[in-house]
């Protein structure tokens, strides 16, 4: 696998998660992804039970191959283990990678020293799901935002200034800079947590689950903050490029140009965020639509509701992960892996029973050079 | 699964219900009131709620962090019983008096009467003891029976819930289960005595949304088969609408707007109430390029705003909104209560947001 980042060819680019509707506004047409992730794999060992017993192999993420173009807001959605929060880790090197690359800027970061990797960080900032979780308890909000403007150069008579220009880019007033976080409410917490993230001028928001802790009321104030973050660009400045994972197919569709969807460690399915939303094509997508609370009464029981949870990333299903839940699944499914497949319109999906593909689509689809080395190419045409 | 089967080992539980009378509510709680005095002053949590829950009817509760929600839901257990704590109204369960019980009175209604379900399951189970016996623990607590037939009803309770491999799963430790496999383990425990009301606190919070789905399908096919009545406490009007009846949604300590699920979703009068569906991204419309949020946080509760509380936030607010506002029916002669002055006609089109309703 290790192999494959030489063999990089513009294919790859083109195919990659991510590029091929880039934002109108601000993104020129040759320009290269900003983060480029390409079969890239994280595999834990485990200790089985106690003691030096043998050791199993947590397969988090399996050559997974996405991109995120400047100014891009790609969302990744999945369950709980499906390896997104891996990923979101891996890009900001807080996870070493077991195999496969990791590209930021047209540099290769995947094992960069943690000095080559300072500058790097800069432009690649992170927010965490729990903001109660980190930010420092003891610190002021203040003091919290004055590190960061520190380390990118900010001159100690601008500080406060600057601090307070964060702050009310997010949405917080002056009077917060002297709050401490346990003085805040969740959706202020994590406005302070994303405005560190800001202070650093970063090109990449990495966003980690930032609104499951909080309110459905104070969800939507903070989707509408970092929609407004990336149109608010000051003409000439770095526009704001973001990885969004979370759980929740209405929040990452309400966030992102673009959305993948992981599954037990693989992308099953990839495409602009509207036509994935209206027609999924891989059935893992489609029962994640139908897990989504309906807004209205009188909806009932969510159709076509998905069983019992993701099985072990320890001993993955063959074939397609997800056959042994999929109301689909035939035996080809179990057998063979399916490759990930681009279709006519863009979209890439991995699914030997695509969704509402008709056969002029179905035969002119081709494997995509982000699919997965493992589900060879050849088997696909058989199927 | 074969629901009709599943749910006997559970139902008829010891403490037969005691049939109310014709219409009676199964649960009324009369102008409760909740006051916490801490080291940072004086908080009243809940000012003033009144609601009435039937036999066998899901009533939601809905609000943001500090709505008094969970201070309301909690209460009726007693639970809110603590030092600095100040507890008013009355709260009446099947006839009788919880407001005056005592601790030991108390115990008789928790878990057989009443039975909750809380947000975070790892923190409500305890780690160091299987699931099935604490399961067991609670059904001898609530009557005569032998630690086998208790283990029994342990895992029939965990099978009804849901629990694949219920037998196995009653040896397993919390730790060993999943998120979602926890919190079945929560509403087998609380529905290992046959409640007749039911209180989840926020159930589905912590948990992924095909795993939301999955327990809200559950609930509502176990109170379907036990007839048992349930309060969802929820922060989340979306998961509302195809589980409950009833909605009363709560800002600041008071009910701001209650009426019927169709009600609440198709006439909400409120402008709280039209933030709140506002906030909900609906997958089945276009995608709003901002969805019509409610500014702002809520207020606190040491010093409420006086008048309409919602008022500092809200965009509609006009003089009149400073005094008290009732809850009163506005809409027509019904069940339908609100706690807003505007006309009805300029509630209707003042929600109307892109399409849908929002603030």
């Amino acid at each position: 696998m290790s192999g494959r980042p030489a063999e990089r060819d513009d294919r790859l680019a083109e195919g990659a998660v991510g590029i091929g509707r880039p934002n109108r506004k601000r993104v020129g047409a040759d320009q290269t992804p900003l983060l480029e992730i390409s079969h890239l794999s994280v595999h834990f060992p485990v200790r089985r039970g106690f003691g030096r017993g043998a050791r199993d192999v947590v397969h988090a993420l399996d050559d997974v191959t996405i991109a995120v173009a400047p100014g891009e807001s790609l969302g990744i959605v999945g369950e709980s283990g499906c390896g997104k929060s891996t990923l979101i880790r891996c890009a900001a090197r807080l996870v070493d990678a077991t195999a496969g690359s990791i590209r930021f800027e047209g540099s290769e970061i995947t094992r960069a020293s943690r000095r080559a990797l300072a500058p790097v960080r800069r432009r690649m900032q992170m927010v965490f799901q729990d903001p109660e979780a980190s930010l420092n308890p003891r610190r002021s909000v203040g003091q919290i935002l004055a590190t960061p403007l520190r380390l990118r150069g900010v001159e100690r008579d601008r500080l406060e200034a600057e601090a307070v220009a964060l702050l009310n880019e997010v949405g917080l007033e002056r009077e917060h800079m002297h709050s401490h976080p346990h003085e805040l409410s969740g959706g202020q917490r994590q406005r302070v947590g994303i405005a560190r993230a800001l202070a650093m001028q970063p090109r990449l928001l990495l966003l980690d689950e930032p609104v499951s802790a909080l309110d459905v009321s104070v969800r939507a104030q903070i989707v509408n903050l970092l929609a407004d973050l990336r149109e608010q660009v000051a003409p000439g400045a770095v526009p704001l490029a973001m990885l969004f994972v979370a759980h929740d197919l209405a929040i990452v569709r309400q966030v992102s140009d673009r959305i993948a969807v992981m599954y037990l460690g693989k992308i099953v399915e990839s495409g602009p965020a509207e036509q994935l939303c209206r027609a999924p094509i891989h059935p893992y997508t489609q029962a994640l639509l139908a897990a989504v609370p309906k807004a209205y009464p009188g909806a009932g029981p969510p159709r076509a509701q998905l069983a019992g949870e993701p099985p072990s990333a320890i001993t993955p299903p063959s074939g397609c992960r997800f056959h042994p839940r999929c109301p689909y699944a035939s035996e080809v499914c179990a057998a063979v892996e399916p490759p990930l497949v681009r279709y006519p319109d863009g979209r890439l999906a991995a699914c030997h029973h695509p969704l509402g593909v008709n056969e002029a689509q179905a035969v002119a689809a081709e494997v995509s050079p982000a699919s997965p080395l493992s589900a060879a190419p050849q088997t696909h045409a058989a199927v | 699964m074969q629901a009709s089967t599943e749910a006997q080992p559970v139902s008829g539980v010891n403490m037969e219900p005691s049939t109310p009378a014709q219409g009676a509510p199964l649960l009324s709680v009369r102008d409760l009131s909740v006051t916490f005095h801490g080291g940072r002053g004086v908080v009243q949590a809940v000012a003033g709620v009144s609601f009435s829950v039937a036999p066998g009817e899901a009533l939601a509760i809905v609000g943001e962090s500090g709505s008094g929600k969970s201070a309301t839901a909690l209460s009726l257990t007693g639970l809110t019983r603590e030092a600095g704590a100040q507890l008013h109204g009355s709260i009446e369960f099947e006839g009788a008096d919880l407001m005056g019980a005592s601790q030991i009175q108390l115990r008789q209604v928790r878990g057989a009467g009443i039975a909750m379900v809380f947000q975070d399951p790892m923190s409500a189970l305890n780690p160091v003891q299987r699931i099935g016996s604490q399961i067991a623990e609670q059904v001898r607590a609530h009557g005569d029976i032998s630690k086998a037939q208790a283990g029994e009803r342990a895992v029939a309770a965990l099978q009804a819930a849901g629990v694949p491999e219920p037998q196995l799963r009653s040896r397993s430790y919390p730790h060993e289960l999943s998120g979602g496999m926890r919190q079945r383990a929560m509403i087998a425990m609380a529905l290992s005595c046959s409640p007749r009301l039911l209180v989840a606190d926020e159930p589905t919070t912590a948990l992924d949304v095909t795993v939301q789905a999955q327990i809200l399908a559950e609930l509502r096919r176990l109170r379907e088969q036990t007839g048992m009545a349930v309060i969802l406490v929820t922060h989340d009007l979306g998961v509302v609408a195809g589980f409950a009846d009833r909605v009363l949604v709560m800002y600041a300590g008071q009910i701001v707007e209650q009426g019927s699920v169709s009600e609440i979703f198709a006439d909400p009068q409120h402008p709280y109430t039209w933030g709140l569906l506002g906030s909900i991204a609906d997958m089945t419309a276009e995608r709003p390029r901002r969805l019509p949020a409610i500014s702002g946080a809520p207020p606190s509760l040491q010093r409420p705003p006086s008048g309409c509380r919602f008022h500092p936030r809200c965009p509609h607010a006009h003089e009149a909104c400073l005094a008290d506002v009732e809850l009163l029916s506005r809409v027509r002669d019904g069940e339908h209560l609100d706690r807003c002055l505007l006309e009805v006609d300029a509630k209707r089109s003042l929600r109307m947001r892109g399409g849908g309703i929002g603030l």
